[in-house]
């Protein structure tokens, strides 16, 4: 048995938060640390691991600063210019899924009146919340951007740790306007202040300007990748974009996120010089698909089907660069902006844009749309995601699924459906 | 020589054996696949052979479809029942535009363009939609299936079957007959609660003529009744609609080699 | 001829016509008004600025039986967006345009397809913040300036002060005898069957304003006539009757209303977007003449819908409706796959458990309704009370 499997039965047969803690530190001690990272293939999915792990040791340690349980779409650049350790239970419901828990965590949910269609992402972290395996927080920050789940669980968690005082949701308007940006500039600064005077957290301008700074030198990079990645056919095998969800959120403003892309820019650049190299040598050049929203985070069939079909994810929409860049003179006008030109905000129309445009300049032959059941921001547009692409004559598969649940899909349909679809791009 | 088409569902397996220079169907049969689907594949593919009086050697390429494809040893290739579907129905009507398929445990609906698929849909996870519901169904009711097409036409009232769910329709059907409400009237029902999905899944993908139905379930002409009157047109039924995968399987293995 | 012999009527009589909800609300439904309609679909919307325009405003129910509108969603999407989205498509309701808001994902993607899919009729996104306070009001004032001129533009004629203000007079006084028509129900559930009673509530959201008041006023005052008359041998009656708070959201099954009619309850309260969220709380007219700004404000301050922040608020507006109207048990009835709403439960039910008052949890989509499965239950919950 691997290391990450024995990690694995270990956590599943003690669910609770002691043993995570003790756990945590000890793989969070350098040469440990460092084991375990070398178990992974390559430099980017170590720094990945290795980041996450000690934010969460963090997270789960029990030392002087306080715990802001975050959702995702937030401008974490916040947390850290306040020296928030940020705790993302969206991000923990898929490591549940990783992890073999999320029937535990979401049996729990439901006992707990959380009913069977709501969002795994939210049931699941429910869940782990009734059964006590999250570190207590002592602020909780979420917002409506993309998605209404987040605000509705979220609330629910400050109650169960009994610190509704410090709740707190970020109200994003749903157009790009002057007045919104003013709205929204005053909730983020006030929040900020907020925050500071209860934690006793100074609010300092000039940290807030370095991690300003390191944000937008990780927009810089992931731009250089996501440019990159309009050229490149061939990856290495690990590489799975849905993978690094942390560096645009709950690492955004770290040196980690920096250090992380900066990374994944060097592999993949060599990656294609290789390719170029070869490329008189290549027999048929694979099927280039865009994937939409996000993907299973347990054991699944999925990438391992479409490479075996020849077919390659060239982008992920998630992993667009959404944002201007922001200026650290005027940090929180910037949070505001950046968080009103996400594109699940607004109108579809704000979506679809991005996805054609992805869909151009990654040259892609189809898109999947991965349909997280219980996601209705996602699913409600599906008609009209499908509709524009197939203008452009891109075929675009909605696959039904779960992102959490391993129990609520069946892999033979799945498989099914990958398969008629991969026939269907090479007709 | 001849080519094999095997699709292996999970309600039933058929083969159809082709001629490979008149495209005339040699043979075919359907079983029931059971717990072993490699076993009724080979069954099948044996009492085939022996119907049409053919040797193993005389069949050139074989092509498997089915939920059970990816398991049989003698077959060349696996494809989809959405490729198989379609190219079974194509061969038996020319300008196809979409094409139904309503098995065991899935319902498919395939849009064609020029004898092409371009798109489709699968049923969600509920089952309610397919014939094995039915047939849960029909057994409730002590009824045989071959009955519910004389019943769709005789009887003009329905019952609304309101659940979606194949578990919670159950649960209503019992009680409705615990009501004592006319049997025929709640065949009616369900017969519209299985058109009624269909014909959504038809909307997504966009109406077109002509249609063709396939698979078990187009046996059901109450079925069929139904969804030609939900979707307004006439629907092209093959003589033997459940081995149109088949027949397609066989077909795409004439490409082969 | 309604008014001639109630004194000698008996009971049975007495009720069977104050239940004729068609009988009393005859010049409402045979209205021959022709301003034309402008469709609307939550609370948050303000009714004020239809009227000020020019415009009827009504909302917009569904159609209950899907054929064209299941195929642009998903299976598990709100039933009641899909079944305005039917009604939408067929055209039935003839508008002139549709006012929707960001009040949650569902209603945002729904907006979004109308405003794809339709285009004969223009569609329009009223933004709504979910946070209440200073900032959040003068944003939705400024918002609801935006669909005042969205609405202006719709026959190319200016609203005026005069206009918004008579218009708030109007709904402030349709929203006065719907909360008083509110109280006369709880207290005489005898007379008034909780049939009519959301019928009468689907009336006020459907109708010409003020045709509808005219008819609920003199309703009401034949009500109150009777009452008075028969108030000694009405009451006992129903003093074992359990007093029963619904909670949900846009619950309109007509077979539901009958339902609950035929069985031994008393609606003594709720929280629903077609009764009382609809109906609480005014427009404060004063000296103030900033009527964006104060109609932003009831609006934001009204019994809020579960898709706003501050759920221990709504809480509290529970509790407190249960406290005061001396609530014995809680019916929870929400619509299929509405995430606010399923996502308040959890502590509701704490809440409830808290204060010792049993609750009955529903989910139902129009159409998977079974009404065998669904009375049982009902029964059984009172039985237990
Ligand atoms: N004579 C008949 N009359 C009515 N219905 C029939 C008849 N024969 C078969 N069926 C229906 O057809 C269904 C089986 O169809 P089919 O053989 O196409 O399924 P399958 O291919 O095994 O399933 P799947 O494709 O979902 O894996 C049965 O469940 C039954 O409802
Ligand atoms: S998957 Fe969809 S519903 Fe779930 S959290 Fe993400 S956006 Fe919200
Ligand atoms: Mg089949």
């Amino acid at each position: 048995m691997c290391i990450k499997d024995k990690l694995k039965t270990r956590v599943q047969r003690n669910l609770n938060q002691k043993y995570i803690r003790r756990l945590l530190n000890i793989i969070a001690k350098k040469p440990v640390l460092y084991a375990y990272g070398s178990t992974f293939s390559s430099l980017s999915d170590k720094y990945l691991n290795i980041f996450t792990i000690e934010s969460l040791r963090n997270a789960y340690s029990n030392n002087n600063h306080p715990i802001g349980y975050g959702s995702l779409f937030l401008p974490y650049e916040m947390f850290h210019a306040l020296g928030i350790t940020p705790f993302l239970p969206e991000v923990m419901a898929g490591f549940t899924a990783g992890l073999g828990l999320a029937t535990q965590t979401l049996k729990e949910a439901s006992s707990n009146w959380y009913s069977q269609d709501l969002c795994t992402f939210h049931r699941s972290a429910s869940g782990a919340v009734e059964l006590d395996v999250f570190p207590k927080p002592d602020f909780v920050i979420t917002t409506n951007l993309a998605c209404d789940a987040a605000q509705k669980s979220f609330y629910i968690h400050s109650v169960k740790y009994n610190i509704e005082k410090n709740f707190y949701l970020i109200d994003v308007p749903y157009e790009y306007s002057k007045e919104s940006i003013l709205y929204l500039t005053g909730q983020i600064k006030n929040i900020c202040m907020d925050i500071s005077s209860k934690s006793g957290m100074k609010l300092d301008t000039s940290k807030f300007k370095e991690v300003i700074n390191l944000s937008n030198e990780f927009r810089k990079w992931a731009i250089k990748v996501n440019n990159l990645r309009k050229t490149l056919t061939n990856y290495p095998p690990y590489y799975n974009g849905l993978n690094f969800i942390l560096p645009f959120h709950g690492l955004a403003g770290t040196r980690e996120a920096v250090i992380l892309y900066n990374q994944m820019y060097k592999e993949l650049k060599k990656y294609l010089d290789k390719e170029e190299k070869e490329k008189s040598g290549k027999n048929k050049s694979p099927k280039r698909i865009l994937w939409l929203h996000l993907k299973p985070y347990y054991k699944n069939e999925i990438f391992n089907i479409l490479e075996r079909e020849n077919c390659r994810v060239v982008f992920e929409e998630i992993n667009y660069i959404y944002w201007p860049e922001l200026d650290p003179e005027r940090p929180f006008e910037s949070l505001a902006k950046k968080m009103l030109s996400h594109f699940l905000s607004g109108r579809i129309d704000n979506r679809i844009n991005v996805i054609l445009k992805a869909a151009r300049e990654y040259k892609v032959d189809g898109a999947i749309l991965f349909s997280h059941w219980g996601c209705r921001q996602s699913n409600g547009g599906a008609r009209i995601i499908k509709d524009s692409l197939n203008k452009l004559n891109i075929p675009t598969l909605v696959l039904d699924g779960d992102c959490v649940d391993q129990n609520n899909s069946s892999q033979g349909q799945v498989k099914t459906r990958l398969q008629g679809f991969v026939e269907i791009l090479n007709s | 020589m001849y080519t094999c088409g095997i699709d292996v569902g999970s309600v039933s397996t058929k083969v159809v054996i082709l001629g490979k220079k008149d495209n005339k169907i040699a043979s075919y049969i359907i079983i029931p696949t059971g717990s072993d689907s490699k076993n009724a594949a080979i069954k099948a593919l044996d009492n085939s052979l022996k119907k049409a009086g053919l040797a193993d050697n005389e069949i050139e390429a074989t092509v498997a479809t089915g939920y059970g494809r990816i398991n049989i040893p003698f077959a060349d290739q696996n494809i989809t029942e959405i490729s198989c579907h379609a190219r079974g129905a194509i061969s038996l009507f020319p300008d196809l535009k979409i094409v139904i398929d309503i098995g065991g445990q899935d319902s498919k609906v395939i849009k064609l363009k020029d004898g092409k698929p371009i798109d489709f849909l699968m049923n969600d996870k509920c089952a309610a939609g397919t014939g094995r519901f039915l047939e849960v169904m029909a057994r409730a009711m002590e009824i045989n299936l071959e009955q519910f097409a004389p019943i769709f036409i005789k009887t003009n009232d329905k019952v609304n079957i309101t659940s979606t769910c194949t578990v919670f329709a159950e649960s209503e059907i019992v009680s409705l007959i615990g009501q004592g409400i006319d049997k025929n009237k709640i065949i009616k029902g369900l017969i519209y609660s299985i058109a009624d999905k269909i014909t959504s899944m038809v909307g997504r993908v966009g109406l077109d003529e002509p249609v063709c139905m396939a698979g078990g379930v187009a046996k059901n002409l109450g079925v069929v009744k139904a969804l030609e009157e939900n979707l307004g047109i006439k629907i092209n039924i093959p003589d033997e609609p459940q081995i149109t995968g088949a027949l397609g399987a066989a077909y795409l293995a004439q490409n082969l080699h | 001829m309604i008014q001639d012999s109630k004194s000698t009527d008996n009971l049975d009589t007495i009720k069977n016509k104050i239940n004729n909800i068609p009988a009393f609300f005859k010049n409402t439904l045979s209205s021959t008004d022709k301003r034309p309609l402008v469709g609307w679909f939550c609370t948050y919307t303000p009714e004020e600025l239809i009227v000020a325009g020019g415009f009827i405003p009504v909302r917009i129910f569904g159609r209950k039986k899907l054929i064209k509108s299941e195929s642009y969603f998903p299976i598990n999407f709100c039933p009641y967006i899909k079944s305005s989205w039917e009604s939408l498509l067929s055209g039935a309701d003839n508008l002139k345009a549709a006012i929707f808001t960001n009040s949650c994902d569902g209603m945002r993607r729904f907006f979004d397809t109308a405003n794809k899919y339709l285009k004969d009729t223009p569609s329009y996104l009223l933004d709504v913040p979910h946070l209440r306070g200073a900032g959040s009001i003068d944003f939705f004032a400024n918002s609801i300036g935006n669909m005042k001129r969205f609405i202006e533009n719709l026959n190319g004629k200016k609203i005026s002060n005069k206009e918004i203000k008579n218009a708030i007079i109007l709904i402030n006084n349709k929203r006065r005898l719907l909360k008083k028509y509110s109280q006369i129900s709880t207290k005489l559930p005898e007379l008034i069957s909780i049939f009519s009673y959301f019928k009468v509530m689907e009336l006020s959201m459907i109708s010409a304003p003020e045709i509808f008041t005219d008819d609920l006023e003199r309703y009401i005052k034949f009500i109150m006539e009777v009452d008075a008359e028969n108030m000694t041998n009405l009451q006992p009656n129903y003093k074992n009757t359990p007093g029963i708070m619904i909670i949900g959201n846009f619950i309109t099954e007509e077979k539901l209303w009958g339902m609950l009619s035929t069985m031994n309850l008393k609606l003594a309260s709720d929280d629903l977007c077609i009764s009382s969220r609809y109906f609480e709380k005014q427009i404060e007219l004063g000296d103030d003449s900033d009527f964006l700004n104060l109609t932003a404000e009831r609006y934001l301050n009204k019994p809020q819908c579960m898709r706003m922040a501050d759920h221990g608020l709504k809480l509290k507006e529970i509790e407190n409706n249960i406290i005061k109207n001396n609530i014995e048990g809680v019916i929870f009835i929400s619509l299929k796959f509405c995430d606010t709403m399923l996502y308040s439960f959890p502590l509701l039910k704490q809440k409830l458990n808290e204060l010792g008052i049993p609750a009955l949890y529903l989910e139902i989509e129009y159409n998977n309704f079974s009404e065998g499965q669904l009375k049982t239950r009902v029964q059984a919950f009172l039985e237990m009370l």
